[in-house]
């Protein structure tokens, strides 16, 4: 590897390492979201029905 | 009564909501910047070349990693002193964030020492120190994944981030001492005693765009914190009807409370 | 009654468990053995190696038995609910803390000095010297690893954390100790003593730093 490739390497991982992360926090959000409204649908349900 | 402080509260998270997005567009921008003044405009390194231009990510990756961990550090000593569990939420996000620049800037240093020193690890007293650093905030990650009452884990995760903290300069010393016993490779990466004026302000506004970038992430992982923390609730809340918010905050106050 | 009393009561309590079971080293001094044995078969048959590596592989043995003793420390809590009486009991928690520091850091030198006799007799290493920096960097660096034992020992409580997360938290925290203590005994070993008083110089600052912050922070570890 020649000296441009760390500097693309580097540069690279940065962005792949931190805007992977906020991707994933994203999904993450989504996701607890999904989980909240699943749950209280449930609930809330089985308290109309029951 | 209720519904105007509910209205409140929704304002306020509104508003957290739309600052993290002018937050995350502004450290956008902030990078981008950065990414133009680094790799076009400053000219390469008299004696790295090109390789130097790493400097303008992995110093402020460093920064940044042990930033992190000083907010985990006074979080915890809030978090002790106060028990208000918002200081707890804090520690648990800036040490998420922080394991994360801890190892870019590792992984960072590699990429900067192979070409200078010719070696992917020489045992550098920075880096070294940098890798134990992760090993401290890995563990501390750790204690918060047990399964011990969340009062109980959070007071536990709090002593070790202040301790933690405390040892990292005497890890630092020790180190560098340790390391200076040998005449290993003495091309320093930050070489230059002084540094040409264009780099120092790229530098600088490298260092100011990750800042920001940092208290982006540090808020959406708070968001991102409080929505999971809602989601447990929810699940283990019995009683239908009742807003959400009220019953995380009660959660929050019987945690503080006990 | 004075902390300096609580203090001695509760080291005397632990040491006085620890003498009669002899729990601690029954176990934890073979542990040691067993692992600078295993060093010994990695690293030789090589004199000059081995002698090399001495002082390293001796404290590395600490390092890993400490975390035996922190855990055997608390363990004699854990059963039959004699953490809780000590928390009622009218002592100040910081007693519970430095007592409990006493208690193991007074194991840890007898452990220290068996294991550098064996490291004496395996790696071929003369016992010549400065004896009092070979001294003085076992007490200090002992005293370090039982703070930070001490205080980290209270997660053993839970079983999850007795398993790796206590070793985690322990062995990055204590690599100053580790690297003082190699160098000092390797330059007391080797007659340099007199070089080694920097390394001696931060196991002090180690030990205060530890010792005070634990006094402060401990009781924060035993509430429920």
């Amino acid at each position: 590897m020649d000296n441009a490739g760390y500097v693309a390497a580097g540069y690279l991982l940065t962005a792949a390492v931190l805007g992977g992360y906020v991707l994933r926090l994203f999904s993450r959000a989504r996701r607890a979201r999904r989980v909240t409204e699943a749950v209280v649908a449930r609930r809330d349900a089985g308290a109309g029905g029951g | 009564m209720k519904i105007a402080a509910g209205g409140e509260r929704l304002m306020g998270r509104m508003t957290a909501r739309t600052g993290e997005k002018v937050l995350g567009w502004a450290s956008l921008v902030a990078v981008a910047f950065t990414l133009v003044m680094s790799l076009i405009v400053v000219p390469p390194d008299a004696s790295q070349g090109d390789v130097q231009r790493l400097m303008y990510v992995h110093v402020p990756a460093a920064w940044l990693a042990y930033l992190s961990f000083f907010v985990v550090f006074v979080a915890s000593i809030a978090y002790l002193v106060t028990r208000r569990i918002r200081w707890d939420r804090l520690a648990a996000a800036s040490a998420e964030v922080g394991v994360l620049f801890t190892v870019l800037t590792i992984g960072l240093g590699m990429l900067w020492g192979k070409p200078v020193w010719g070696a992917w690890w020489t045992w550098d007293p920075r880096l070294t120190t940098t890798a134990i650093l992760l090993l401290l905030y890995l563990g501390y990650l750790a204690v918060r994944r047990l399964p011990e009452s969340p009062a109980r884990r959070a007071r536990w995760a709090a002593v070790i981030g202040i301790v933690a903290f405390l040892d990292v300069p005497i890890v630092q010393l020790s180190v560098t001492w340790w390391r200076s016993l040998h005449q290993g490779p003495t091309v320093r990466l930050l070489g230059e005693s002084t540094i040409a004026p264009i780099m120092l302000t790229t530098l600088l506004i490298a260092l100011g765009a990750f800042t920001l970038l940092y208290c982006y992430l540090l808020v959406l992982r708070l968001r991102v914190g409080r929505l999971e923390e809602r989601a447990v609730a929810e699940a283990l809340s019995p009683r239908i009807g009742v807003p959400v918010a009220e019953v995380v905050d009660e959660g929050e106050e019987a945690v503080a409370r006990g | 009654m004075t902390l300096v009393r609580q203090v001695g009561m509760i080291a005397a309590k632990d040491l006085r468990i620890e003498v009669r079971g002899r729990h601690a080293f029954g176990t934890i001094l073979p542990f040691a053995a067993t692992l600078l044995v295993a060093f010994g078969l990695s690293i030789g048959p090589g004199r000059t190696l081995l002698q090399q590596t001495a002082p390293g592989l001796l404290w590395l043995a600490m390092l890993f038995a400490s975390v035996l003793a922190f855990r055997r420390s608390y363990e004699s809590e854990g059963e039959d609910g004699a953490l809780e009486g000590l928390l009622l009991a009218p002592i100040d928690k910081a007693a519970v803390f430095l007592g409990k520091a006493a208690a193991v850091a007074l194991q840890l030198v007898v452990l220290w000095v068996a294991l550098l006799l064996l490291v004496a007799a395996l790696f071929d290493v003369s016992l010549g010297g400065d004896a009092g920096v070979v001294v003085a960097a076992c007490l200090l660096g002992t005293i370090g690893l039982a703070a930070v034992g001490s205080l980290f020992g209270v997660l053993t409580e839970s079983p999850r954390a007795r398993e790796a997360v206590v070793p985690l938290l322990v062995l990055p925290l204590a690599v100053p100790v580790l690297l003082s203590g190699v160098k000092a005994t390797s330059l007391a070993l080797a007659g340099l003593g007199s070089q080694a008083s920097g390394w001696l110089g931060l196991l002090v600052a180690f030990d205060v730093v530890f010792l005070s912050a634990g006094t402060l922070v401990f009781e924060h570890l035993l509430e429920d």
